[in-house]
C-alpha cells in the first residue's frame, strides 16, 4: 500500500465515522436536524450534489479522450477516471436523497417522475449514466477493450446533457432572477471540467507508484493544459456574468452578488472561489512540467475552491427573500435568509466526501484493474 | 448547530398541565365520544362545520369579549372562529332566531388573539394544583397542596410558614378571625353611627357607649368610621366580568362583609371612566339623608358610532390594533374608507395602523391633549359652528322637543365666585320658591325634601330650571356673563368659553406642538358634518397627570357637537341583565295590572346579606374632610373622592398601613407588578411579610405578581369557564355575551359541599365560604332548600335571567327539539362536574330550560341589528341629563392640597406630583417622553406563552425617531437602557430572584414625534413561564421564549411627593403611564 | 438596457428545449388528479344561509354555494385583497396557522408591512401574500413526481402523500409562498406538547393526525384557498376573520359574483404580474 494511502485511509476512517453519526442524526431528528428553512430551503448539501455530480462528468471527460477519442497519453489518468466519476457520482446524489424531506418516497422520482421537472429528468439521466458507468467497470475488469468507446461515448453524452441539465435545474427557477441567466449552464460545464479534470490529475499525483516516466509526463501536461482552459473559460464566463448582472439593474440580481461579493460570506468568493480556485492553481500551473507536489497542490486548490463556487451559486440565489420585508411579516428560524450549515450537515458532507474517498482508495488499492500500473504491466 | 428548534422535552411537574395530566383527564371523554351516536356524516364531510362541533361563548384575549364560535373536535378545540350572532364579529350580526344549524357554517371575524385563544387555554405552564410557597416571598419555590388543607390554613391561620427560614415564629390571623362582624344587623348599626360620628352629629363617647360590647370588633374604636375589622381583609382583581364579579362580591361583600374590594379600573382608562362619571351625575334625591344631591354618574364613557360617522378625531385610542376593540371597530372603519362615508384623524404621538389611513396624523406632544380639545372647542365657539339649538336645552321637556336624547347644563348658571367659576346659581339664591316633595321610605312614611331649582338666563330674564320636567321645555341663552341680583353669574358655556380663551388657537397649538392649522383644520371638519360627527378618546388621553381635565375636555367637545347618542355620534353601552334584578308592569288580559320579574334575583336570595361600609383602603368615593383622620392638608396619602378602584395605591396604602392595616389579601387574575407604572414598587412593597401577612392569589399560571404569593389557586382559563360579558360604548345593540364552558376543565377536581367539581376561582370561594360556614352560600345559600353549591347552580340562573329578557317582550324563544339535541351533543365532551343537563335543568327549572339552551346556544343576548337605531338616533344607550359644568367635581377638594378641583374642562400642564408641583425631570438630562401602546398581537401579560403570536412579533422593542438616534449617537438595533429620575439605574429589581435591565432593542422609524420613545405592552417577562421555578423540589424550566423584549413600566416616574407609587390624576385617579421624562443609552 | 423579466423568461424556456426538455414537458402535463370525493357537486344540500343580505360575507357564502352546483371545472376560485381596507391586523395570518393547523416555519399567509416616508408624512403599507393560485404557476412544472398540480378549479394543491420533499417548487415559486414542514411543534421544550399542536387537520379534506413521520411533515405546504372550507360550502378562514374586511373570495367564472366585480375593477394589479405567472389573487386598493 501507498504511504499516501496509509496516511490517509485513517483519516477517512474517522471521516467516515463522522458521517455515520451525521446520517444516523438526520434520520433520528428528521428534516429538523437540517439548518435550512423555506426561505433558503436547499443549503450546503444541493451545494455539494451540484458540484460533486459535476466533478463526476468533468472526471469522466478523461475517460472519454482516452477511450473514445484515443488520446493514449491519457491511459493512465482514464483508469482513475471512471472510479472517480463514479464515487463522485454517488455522493452527490447520497446527499440529494439525505436532502427530502421525505427520504421514504425516494422511490417516487422514479415510480411517478414529472419529466417536465428538470429533476424528474435528470434522475434518470444519473441513472443511466450511473449503469454506464458500471459498465465501463465491467469491461476493465473483463478487458473487453471494444466496449470501452462506445460506453465512454454514450457516457459523454450523458454528461453533457446532465452538466447543462444541472445549470437548467437552477436556470428554469424564474423566481431566482440571480439563477435565471443562460451563461449559468456554460458556467456549470466548465467549473465541472476543471474541478473534474484536477480530481483526476489529483488523484494522478498522489498515487503514483515509480518514478515518473514519459507517459505520464503527457498526461500531466494535457492535464495541466485541460485545467488552465477550463478555468480560464470559466474566469472569463464568471467575469461576463457579474459584469451583466452588477449592471441588470435588477435590484434582486445586484443584491444577490453584492451579497456574494460583499456579504457576510464575502471570503467565499474572494478567498475560496476566487484565490484558492482560480488564482492560486493558475500560478501554480503557468509553468509547464510541474512536478507531483505542485499538481497536486494546484489541483486541491481547484478541487476545493470551486467547491465553494458552487455554495455561492445556490445560496445567494436564496438568500434574497421573494418579497422584501417577508422574514419579518412571521419569524421564525426557518424562515429567515441567513443560513449556515449546521452540525448534522457538516458532519454528513464530511463523512459523504470521505466514504467516496475512501472507496476509491481501496479500489486502487485493492482492485487490480483499476490500477495504472498494473494495467502497464499487463499492457507488456 | 443541530437546530435552533429544541428536541422534545418532557419534563413531568405534577402541578403543571403536563402532558400526563392532559390526557388523563381527555382520554376517557374522547373514547366516550367516539362512542355517542353522530348525526352527520364523518370523514368526507368537513368535521368543524357541524353544529353539533360548536359552542358559542366570549372571548377573553383582550377585553373586548368577542362572540366566539369555539370548534370541538374529539374534546378539544380545534378552531375558534367570531361567532355570527354577535355583532362584535359580524357586521351585521344574523338574526337572533337563525336556527344553529344555519348558523354553523358561517363564521365571523375575529383578531389574531382571538385565533391564538387555544394557546391560552392549553398553556403548558398553567397550575392545576394549589400551590404554597416553599421560600421566602418571590423566591419562586413551591409545594403542591391538596385544596382542603389550603383551605383550612387560610381560614384557620397559624404558623403557617414556619418551614420558611425567618418566618417559624410568625403566625398568620386566618379568616375566621377576620370575620369579625357577622351579624348584618349589627354592622348596619355601627355603619349608621359611625356616619353620624363622622358627619359629627354623634360624639365618639356617645358611639362608645352606645356600641362597647361590639367596639373590639372595629379597625380603630376612636376612628370608628374607618369599618369593622371585616375590611381588613382586601380583595383585588384585574380583568373581571360579570357572574365572576356577582359571586365574589357575595363572598367577599355580602358575606365577609368587607368594604375593600377593588379592581383596576385607574391602570386602565380611569380618568376616562370618572370623566364620564362627573359627566353623568345627576341631581337626584338621595334616600338616606332626604335630600338632593349629585349622584349616580355612571363609571361609563362614550365612543363614537363608527357604522355611521362621517368624521371622527381619534384622540389616544388606538382601535386597529387595541381598543375595545379592534375586532369590532376595525370593520366599521374600513368600510367607511372605503365607502367614502368616513374620513378620521388621529391625534397619537405615534404613527399607529390608524394613523396609517387617516386623513391626517396628528402627533401631538404627549400630555397636551386637554390642551388640544381648547383650541377646538375655542374655534368652535369663536365660529359659533356648535350645535346651538342642542346646547340650549335645559331640561328633558326641552330636549324632547327637539327630539335630542339628551340635555345639559350650558346654559345653567354658575356663580362667579372671586372671579372664579364655583356652585351653579339656585332659584333660592334669587329669591325663587323652593320646591317641596316628598318621597315614601322603605316603611312606606312619607319624608320630605325640598328640591332648589338650577337658574337659566332666557332673553335677560332668570327662569328656573327642573332638569328631568318633562313638561315644561326650558331654553336658556348660551352665552351669559352677566350680575343677577348683584351675583356675578356665567353661563357654562360661557364658562368654557373663558377656559377656552385662556389662550389663542396658535397658543394652544404651539402648546402641543403642533401648528395653529392643526386645530383648526379639525375644527372645521369636526363641525362640517351635523351630528354625525365625534371625538373618541381613549387611554392616550386619560393615563396622564391632568387626564381627567383631558377627558372632560374632549368629552365637552362632543357636547358641543350635540353628537350624544345620535346615529353616528358618540354611543354608549347598553347591556341585557343578568343579575334578575329587573321587572316591569304587564297588562293582564283583563286589563288588570301583574307585576313581571326576571326568574331569579340572585343579588337578593342573600341569606345574612351584609352591607359593608368604612372608608376603604384607596379611600375611595369619600372626601378626606368627612372623615375623623381628617388632620389638614396634606393628608397623608391621596384621598379619591371622585374615583374608585385605584389600582396603583392598593398595595402602597396597606403598606402604609394608611388608612389602616391590612391582614390578608386575595388577588384574582391580575398583575399590578407588572401592569402598574413603577411596578417594581409593588413587588418590594409585597415582600413585607408583616405589611401584608397572608397573600392569596387566584391564577392560571404563576404569574407576575402571583409569584409573590402565600398561595395561588389554579384558575380555569376563559375557555373553560362561565362569565357574563357586558358591553363597550361602541356596541350600539342591546347585548349580553355568555362565557361558557366548552371544553373539559384541565384543572385537579375537587370536592366541596360534597359535589365534585373542578377547582376554579369559584370553587375556591366555595371552599373558603364551606369551611367559614358563610350563610349565603352552601346547600341553603339562595336561601331555604336553594342550594348554591356549585357556580352552575349561580351562572344557570343568570342565563335564565337574560333568557327571560328585560322584559316580558324580551323573553326568548324555547329551543327547537333539534336544538335541545344539538346543544347536548356539542357538550358530549364535558364531565358532569362541569355539565349535566339534568342538574342544569333543575337549577332553571323546565320551563326556563329550553329558553336556557336557545341562549347558550347562541352564546348570549344580542339585539336585532334592526333594532340599532330609531330614525336618526340610538334606540339603546344614553338619554338623560349631562353636566357641561360639574359642580359636584368644582365643590370636591384635592386631599392633598386641599385646593377645589376644576368643574370646567380646563388645561393643566403636567406632569404633577400629590402635591400639585410640576415634575421637570428633563431638566436633569431626561430628554425624551416615554410612551407606551399596543401592538394587535399581545393582551397585557396574558399572551406571551401564545407562540403563534409571538412569530409576529417575538420581540418589541424601544422605538425612537432617527432624528432623536442621531444626536444620540444611536443605531437600529442597538441595545439600550431606559433610565428614569425615579429608576436612574434603570432596572427591576424581582427580589430573591433578582435584577434585570430596563433593557431591549432599539427600532428607529418615522412614526414617532422626535422627542418621544415608546414601547409596546405585552413583552420583557419574569414569570408566566419564562423562567425556572421549583416545585415540589422539581425545577420547571422556563420557556426564554416568553421572557423576550422589554417592558420599561419600571422607568416610569415614581411620585416625587408620595415616593412608593406612579404618578397619579388627583381627579380621576389614573395611573399615569405617558408623563415619564427618560434618558436612553446604549447598553455597556 | 437590461432584458426585462419576461424577456428572460422566454428566453429560458427556448433554452429549456434547447436541452431537449421541453417535448417532455409538454407531453407529460397532464397527469391524472387525484380530485378530492367531494370535488364534485356536493350530493346533499347545505342548510340554508342566514337571512343577512347586506352582509358581505353572506353574500359571498350564498355565491360560493351556488358555484359549488356547478361541475368543478367551471369553478375558477380566486381571492381579492383590498389594501386600502387591510390594516395589517394578521387576523389572517394567524386563521390559517389555526386552521390548517400548521407548525413553526410554515406559513401560508404572512402580511408583509412597509413604511414609506419621513417624519411626519409617513405611510404604512401592509401587503398580505396568500397563494396566489397562479393559473401559470411555475411550482407546478418542476415537481419532480407531480406530487404538487393545479386542479380543475385552478387551485394549485399539494398530494401530501406523494410529495418526496424536495423543496424545488420552493425555490420555483416568486412569491414565497410555499414552506417546508420540517416538523416540530410551538410547544415543543415547555412542559408538554399541547393538543393545538397534535390536534387532526383537514386540509384537502383529508383528517390527518400529526405525528411523527407521517405527512405532511416532510412535506412542502401552502396556502390552497382552504379548498376544505370551500367544498364545505363555507369561505377561506383568512377570509371570515378579516377584521378590516378587506379579504374577499368567490368564482370569478360567475359574473354575478362580488369577486368578478372586484377583478374587474381598474384598480386592480396583481403581484409580479411581469412574470406571466397570472395570479388568481387580485389586489385592489
Ligand atoms: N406598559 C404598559 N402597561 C400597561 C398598559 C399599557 O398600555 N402599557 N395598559 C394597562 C391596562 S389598560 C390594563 S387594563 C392593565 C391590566 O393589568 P391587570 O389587570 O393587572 O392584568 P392582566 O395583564 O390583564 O392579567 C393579570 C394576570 O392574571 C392572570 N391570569 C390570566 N388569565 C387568567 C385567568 O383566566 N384566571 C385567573 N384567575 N387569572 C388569570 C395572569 O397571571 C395575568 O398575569 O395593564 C396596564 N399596563
Ligand atoms: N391588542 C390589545 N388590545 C387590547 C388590549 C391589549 O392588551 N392588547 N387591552 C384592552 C384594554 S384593557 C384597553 S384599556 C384598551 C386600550 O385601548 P387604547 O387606549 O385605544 O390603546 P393604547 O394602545 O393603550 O393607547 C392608545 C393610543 O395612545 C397613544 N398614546 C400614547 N401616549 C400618548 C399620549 O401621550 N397622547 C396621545 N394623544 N396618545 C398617546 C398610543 O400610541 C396608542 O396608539 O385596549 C383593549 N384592547
Ligand atoms: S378583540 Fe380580539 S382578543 Fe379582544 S376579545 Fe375580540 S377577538 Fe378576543
Ligand atoms: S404563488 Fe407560488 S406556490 Fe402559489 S401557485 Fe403561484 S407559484 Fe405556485
Ligand atoms: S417538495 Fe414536494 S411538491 Fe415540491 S417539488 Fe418537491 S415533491 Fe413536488
Ligand atoms: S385561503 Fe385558507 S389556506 Fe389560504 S391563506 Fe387563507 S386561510 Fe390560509
Ligand atoms: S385580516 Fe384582513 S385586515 Fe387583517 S391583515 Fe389580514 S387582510 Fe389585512
Ligand atoms: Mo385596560
Amino acid at each position: 500500500m501507498l504511504r499516501t494511502s496509509k496516511l490517509l485511509l485513517p483519516l477517512l476512517a474517522v471521516g467516515v465515522v463522522a458521517g455515520v453519526i451525521g446520517v444516523w442524526d438526520r434520520f433520528a431528528t428528521g428534516e429538523r436536524a437540517l439548518a435550512l428553512g423555506s426561505y433558503v430551503p436547499w443549503g450546503m448539501w444541493i451545494g455539494l450534489y451540484v458540484y460533486l455530480v459535476g466533478v463526476s462528468g468533468g472526471a469522466f471527460l478523461v475517460a472519454f479522450l482516452h477511450n473514445t477519442l484515443g488520446i493514449a497519453a491519457l491511459a493512465r489518468p482514464a483508469r482513475y477516471a471512471v472510479p472517480i466519476s463514479l464515487v463522485t457520482l454517488g455522493a452527490g446524489l447520497f446527499l440529494v436523497m439525505l436532502d427530502l424531506g421525505r427520504v421514504d418516497r425516494v422511490y417516487e422520482l422514479f415510480t411517478r417522475t414529472s419529466f417536465s421537472s428538470v429533476l424528474g429528468a435528470m434522475i434518470w439521466v444519473y441513472t443511466i449514466y450511473g449503469v454506464v458507468l458500471l459498465a465501463m467497470l465491467v469491461a476493465l475488469a473483463r478487458g473487453w477493450t471494444a466496449q470501452l468507446p462506445w460506453l465512454a461515448l454514450s457516457g459523454m453524452v450523458l454528461v453533457v446533457t446532465f452538466g447543462g441539465g444541472e445549470g437548467a435545474l437552477f436556470g428554469v427557477v424564474a423566481a431566482k432572477s440571480v439563477w435565471s441567466s443562460a451563461i449559468l449552464p456554460v458556467r456549470f460545464l466548465l467549473s465541472a471540467a476543471a474541478a473534474g479534470l484536477a480530481l483526476v490529475a489529483l488523484a494522478t499525483a498522489l498515487f503514483h507508484r515509480g518514478p515518473i516516466d514519459a507517459e505520464d509526463q503527457a498526461a500531466r501536461s494535457l492535464l495541466r493544459r485541460g485545467i488552465v482552459l477550463a478555468l480560464g473559460g470559466f474566469v472569463v464566463v464568471e467575469f461576463a456574468e457579474l459584469s451583466i448582472a452588477m449592471y441588470s439593474r435588477i435590484p434582486a440580481v445586484v443584491e444577490a452578488h453584492r451579497l456574494i461579493l460583499f456579504g457576510p460570506y464575502w471570503w467565499m468568493f474572494w478567498v475560496v472561489q476566487l484565490g484558492l480556485g482560480i488564482v492560486l492553481p493558475l500560478a501554480l500551473l503557468w509553468r509547464s512540467r510541474p512536478g507531483s507536489v505542485r499538481l497536486g497542490a494546484a489541483a486541491t486548490a481547484v478541487v476545493v475552491g470551486l467547491a465553494g463556487a458552487k455554495q455561492n451559486i445556490v445560496l445567494p440565489g436564496l438568500a434574497i427573500p421573494e418579497m422584501k420585508g417577508l422574514p419579518e411579516a412571521f419569524v421564525d428560524p426557518r424562515l429567515t435568509t441567513a443560513y449556515f450549515p449546521g452540525s448534522t450537515e457538516w458532519l454528513v458532507a464530511v463523512g459523504v466526501i470521505a466514504a467516496a474517498a475512501l472507496v476509491f482508495i481501496l479500489a486502487v488499492e485493492f482492485v487490480p484493474f483499476l490500477r495504472p500500473a498494473v494495467e502497464r504491466k499487463v499492457a507488456q | 448547530m443541530t437546530t435552533s428548534i429544541d428536541r422534545r422535552t418532557f419534563i413531568k411537574s405534577g402541578a403543571f398541565l403536563a402532558g400526563s395530566t392532559l390526557v388523563a383527564t381527555q382520554l376517557p371523554r374522547i373514547l366516550e365520544a367516539g362512542r355517542e351516536p353522530r348525526t352527520f356524516v364523518p370523514g368526507e364531510e368537513y368535521a368543524l362545520a357541524q353544529p353539533e362541533s360548536v359552542i358559542y361563548s366570549a372571548c377573553q384575549q383582550c377585553n373586548t369579549q368577542c362572540g366566539i364560535k369555539v370548534k370541538i373536535e374529539d374534546g378539544i378545540v380545534a378552531k375558534i372562529d367570531g361567532s355570527p350572532y354577535s355583532p362584535w364579529t359580524m357586521v351585521p350580526h344574523v338574526p337572533y332566531g337563525t336556527p344553529v344549524v344555519n348558523a354553523a357554517r358561517v363564521d365571523g371575524m375575529l383578531c389574531p388573539k382571538g385565533q391564538a385563544g387555544v394557546q391560552a387555554a392549553y398553556d403548558p405552564y398553567r397550575i392545576v394544583h394549589v400551590l404554597k410557597r416553599a421560600g421566602k416571598r418571590g423566591s419562586n419555590e413551591w409545594v403542591s397542596i391538596p385544596f382542603d388543607q389550603a383551605v383550612t390554613e387560610i381560614v384557620e391561620g397559624g404558623a403557617l410558614f414556619k418551614d420558611v427560614p425567618g418566618e417559624e415564629q410568625r403566625r398568620v390571623e386566618g379568616l375566621r378571625d377576620l370575620w369579625a362582624v357577622r351579624d348584618p344587623a349589627v354592622l348596619k348599626a355601627l355603619g349608621d353611627d359611625a356616619a353620624k360620628v363622622a358627619k359629627k352629629t354623634m360624639t365618639l363617647a356617645e358611639f362608645k357607649a352606645k356600641h362597647a360590647a361590639n367596639l373590639d370588633m372595629l379597625i380603630d374604636a376612636d376612628h370608628p368610621d374607618l369599618g369593622p375589622k371585616n375590611d381588613q381583609i382586601l380583595y383585588f382583581w384585574g380583568r373581571k366580568k360579570g357572574g365572576r364579579s356577582h359571586f365574589a362580591q357575595r363572598f367577599f361583600g355580602e358575606g365577609l362583609g368587607s368594604v375593600n374590594r377593588h379592581g383596576h379600573t385607574t391602570v386602565c382608562q380611569g380618568s376616562l371612566y370618572f370623566s364620564g362619571k362627573a359627566l353623568t351625575e345627576q341631581f337626584v334625591l338621595d334616600e338616606a339623608s332626604a335630600s338632593m344631591k349629585w349622584t349616580g354618574g355612571a363609571k361609563a364613557y362614550f365612543q363614537a358610532d363608527l357604522e355611521h360617522a362621517q368624521f371622527v378625531v381619534f384622540v389616544g385610542a388606538s382601535p386597529f390594533e387595541g381598543n375595545y376593540g379592534p375586532t369590532n371597530r376595525a370593520p366599521r372603519i374600513t368600510e367607511g374608507l372605503a365607502s367614502g362615508r368616513l374620513r378620521y384623524a388621529v391625534v397619537d404621538p405615534r404613527h399607529s395602523k390608524l394613523a396609517s389611513k387617516a386623513w391626517r396624523w396628528v402627533p401631538i406632544k404627549p400630555g397636551t391633549e386637554g390642551a388640544m380639545a381648547l383650541g377646538v372647542a375655542r374655534w368652535i365657539i369663536d365660529e359659533k359652528r356648535y350645535d346651538a339649538r342642542y346646547l340650549a336645552n335645559a331640561n328633558s321637556a326641552a330636549a324632547k322637543a327637539d327630539k335630542e336624547p339628551t340635555w345639559n347644563n350650558a346654559t345653567w348658571l354658575v356663580k362667579i365666585e372671586k372671579g372664579a367659576p364655583g356652585a351653579l346659581l339656585r332659584g333660592s339664591d334669587l329669591g325663587m320658591a323652593v320646591e317641596k316633595r316628598s318621597f315614601k321610605d322603605k316603611a312606606g312614611k312619607d319624608v320630605s325634601y325640598t328640591f332648589d331649582p338650577f337658574v337659566v338666563m332666557k332673553g335677560g330674564t332668570p327662569v328656573a330650571v327642573d332638569p328631568y320636567d318633562t313638561k315644561t321645555a326650558v331654553e336658556g341663552d348660551l352665552l351669559v356673563d352677566t350680575e343677577v341680583q348683584a351675583i356675578a353669574v356665567k353661563s357654562a358655556l360661557q364658562v368654557l368659553a373663558d377656559s377656552a380663551r385662556q389662550r389663542t388657537v396658535a397658543e394652544w397649538a404651539a402648546e402641543c406642538g403642533l401648528k395653529p392649522a392643526d386645530i383648526a383644520d379639525l375644527a372645521r371638519e369636526l363641525t362640517s358634518y351635523g351630528k354625525r360627527a365625534a371625538v373618541d378618546i381613549h387611554r392616550g388621553v386619560s393615563q396622564h397627570t391632568n387626564g381627567f381635565y383631558n377627558a372632560s375636555a374632549w368629552n365637552t367637545v362632543n357636547m358641543l357637537l350635540g353628537n350624544v347618542n345620535h346615529k353616528g355620534g358618540i354611543s354608549y353601552a347598553s347591556t341585557f341583565e343578568p343579575a334578575g334584578t329587573k321587572s316591569a308592569t304587564v297588562k293582564r288580559a283583563d286589563g288588570t295590572d301583574e307585576k313581571w320579574t326576571q326568574p331569579f334575583d340572585v343579588g337578593a336570595m342573600n341569606p345574612g346579606k351584609m352591607s359593608p361600609w368604612g372608608v376603604s383602603l384607596i379611600r375611595e368615593n369619600v372626601k378626606y374632610e368627612d372623615t375623623t383622620i381628617f388632620s389638614g392638608y396634606p393628608a397623608k396619602r391621596r384621598w379619591y373622592p371622585l374615583a374608585s378602584d385605584v389600582y396603583q395605591e392598593i398595595i402602597p396604602s396597606l403598606s402604609n398601613a394608611y388608612p389602616y392595616p391590612i391582614k390578608a389579601a386575595f388577588m384574582y387574575m391580575g398583575a399590578p407588578t407588572y401592569s402598574l407604572p413603577a411596578g417594581h414598587k409593588v413587588i418590594e412593597q409585597l415582600q413585607d411579610v408583616t405589611k401584608l401577612p397572608l397573600f392569596v392569589a387566584n391564577d392560571i399560571v404563576i404569574g407576575e405578581t402571583s409569584m409573590y404569593a402565600d398561595y395561588i389557586f389554579p384558575d380555569v382559563s376563559y375557555l373553560e369557564r362561565w362569565e357574563f360579558t357586558g358591553s363597550h360604548p361602541n356596541i350600539t345593540a342591546k347585548v349580553q355575551g355568555i362565557r361558557q364552558p366548552t371544553i373539559a376543565p384541565l384543572v385537579e377536581t375537587v370536592t366541596v359541599y360534597g359535589e365534585e367539581q373542578p377547582l376554579t376561582f369559584e370553587t375556591m370561594l366555595l371552599g373558603l365560604a364551606e369551611k367559614l360556614g358563610l350563610p349565603n352560600f352552601g346547600p341553603n345559600g339562595f336561601g331555604a332548600g336553594k342550594p348554591l353549591r356549585r357556580a352552575d347552580d349561580y351562572y344557570l340562573r343568570m342565563v335564565a335571567n337574560l333568557a327571560a329578557g328585560d322584559s316580558p317582550a324580551e323573553t326568548a324563544p324555547d329551543a327547537s327539539d333539534n336544538e335541545i339535541r344539538i346543544f347536548l351533543e356539542a357538550r358530549r365532551h364535558l364531565p358532569k362536574t362541569v355539565f349535566d343537563a339534568e342538574r342544569w335543568k333543575g337549577i332553571v327549572g323546565a320551563s326556563w330550560w329550553p329558553k336556557v339552551v336557545y341562549v347558550l346556544n347562541r352564546g348570549g343576548r344580542f339585539a336585532e341589528a334592526e333594532q340599532v337605531y330609531d330614525g336618526d338616533l340610538l334606540k339603546a344607550g344614553y338619554k338623560n341629563y349631562l353636566n357641561l359644568y360639574q359642580e359636584k367635581t368644582a365643590k370636591t377638594k384635592d386631599a392633598m392640597t386641599g385646593k377645589a378641583f376644576s368643574g370646567i374642562a380646563t388645561y393643566v400642564p403636567g406632569p404633577i406630583d400629590a402635591l400639585g408641583r410640576k415634575v421637570e425631570d428633563e431638566k436633569s438630562g431626561h430628554d425624551l417622553r416615554l410612551i407606551t401602546f399596543r401592538e394587535i398581537m399581545h393582551t397585557k401579560s396574558r399572551t406571551s406563552g401564545n407562540y403563534w403570536l409571538q412569530a409576529l412579533l417575538p420581540e418589541n422593542s424601544l422605538m425612537m425617531n432617527p432624528a432623536d438616534a442621531s444626536r444620540l449617537g444611536l443605531a437600529n438595533g442597538d441595545a439600550v437602557r431606559v433610565r428614569s429620575a425615579s429608576n436612574p439605574d434603570g432596572v427591576w429589581d424581582f427580589g430573591p430572584t433578582g435584577t434585570r435591565a430596563i433593557s431591549g432593542k432599539l427600532r428607529l422609524l418615522e412614526g414617532i414625534r422626535p422627542g418621544v420613545v415608546a414601547f409596546s405592552l405585552g413583552h420583557g417577562h419574569w414569570a408566566y413561564g419564562s423562567r425556572d421555578v421549583v416545585v415540589d423540589g422539581e425545577v420547571v424550566r422556563g420557556d426564554g421564549r416568553r421572557g423576550t423584549g422589554i417592558h420599561a413600566n419600571a422607568a416610569m416616574r415614581v411620585d416625587p411627593a408620595m415616593p412608593d407609587t406612579c404618578l397619579t390624576d388627583p381627579v380621576g385617579a389614573s395611573a399615569v403611564f405617558y408623563d415619564t421624562q427618560v434618558r436612553v443609552a446604549k447598553e455597556q | 438596457m437590461a432584458p426585462t423579466t419576461s424577456q428572460r423568461l422566454n428566453r429560458r424556456i427556448t433554452r429549456r428545449r434547447a436541452l431537449g426538455l421541453a417535448a417532455t414537458a409538454s407531453a407529460l402535463a397532464t397527469i391524472p388528479i387525484a380530485a378530492p370525493a367531494d370535488a364534485a357537486t356536493r350530493a346533499t344540500p347545505l342548510p340554508a344561509l342566514p337571512d343577512r343580505p347586506s352582509n358581505v360575507l353572506i353574500r359571498m357564502q350564498g355565491e360560493l354555494q351556488r358555484a359549488l352546483q356547478k361541475p368543478i371545472e367551471e369553478r375558477r376560485w380566486a381571492m381579492a385583497i383590498d389594501l386600502s381596507k387591510c390594516i395589517g391586523c394578521s387576523a389572517c395570518t394567524i386563521a390559517c396557522v389555526a386552521e390548517n393547523r400548521l407548525p413553526p416555519g410554515v406559513v401560508y399567509r404572512p402580511v408583509i408591512e412597509e413604511t414609506l416616508g419621513t417624519y411626519p408624512h409617513v405611510s404604512r403599507k401592509f401587503t398580505p401574500r396568500p397563494c396566489m393560485q397562479c393559473d401559470e404557476p411555475p411550482c407546478v412544472p418542476v415537481c419532480p413526481v407531480s406530487a404538487t398540480y393545479a386542479r380543475p378549479d385552478g387551485i394549485v394543491a399539494i398530494d401530501y402523500d406523494a410529495c418526496i420533499g424536495c423543496r424545488y417548487c420552493v425555490t420555483a415559486c416568486p412569491y414565497g409562498a410555499r414552506t417546508a414542514d420540517f416538523g416540530g411543534a410551538y410547544s415543543e421544550g415547555t412542559p408538554a406538547v399541547q393538543p393545538y399542536d397534535t390536534g387532526k387537520s383537514h386540509e384537502y379534506s383529508k383528517t390527518r393526525e400529526r405525528a411523527e413521520g407521517a405527512s405532511p411533515i416532510g412535506n412542502v405546504r401552502k396556502c390552497h384557498f382552504c379548498i376544505h372550507r370551500v367544498e364545505a360550502g363555507m369561505l377561506p378562514a383568512c377570509v371570515t376573520t378579516c377584521i378590516g374586511g378587506a379579504t374577499f373570495f368567490g368564482d370569478v367564472n360567475d359574473h354575478e359574483s362580488l369577486i368578478h366585480e372586484l377583478a374587474g375593477r381598474p384598480t386592480v394589479s396583481r403581484l409580479k404580474e411581469e412574470l406571466g405567472t397570472k395570479p388568481k389573487v387580485f389586489y385592489v386598493s
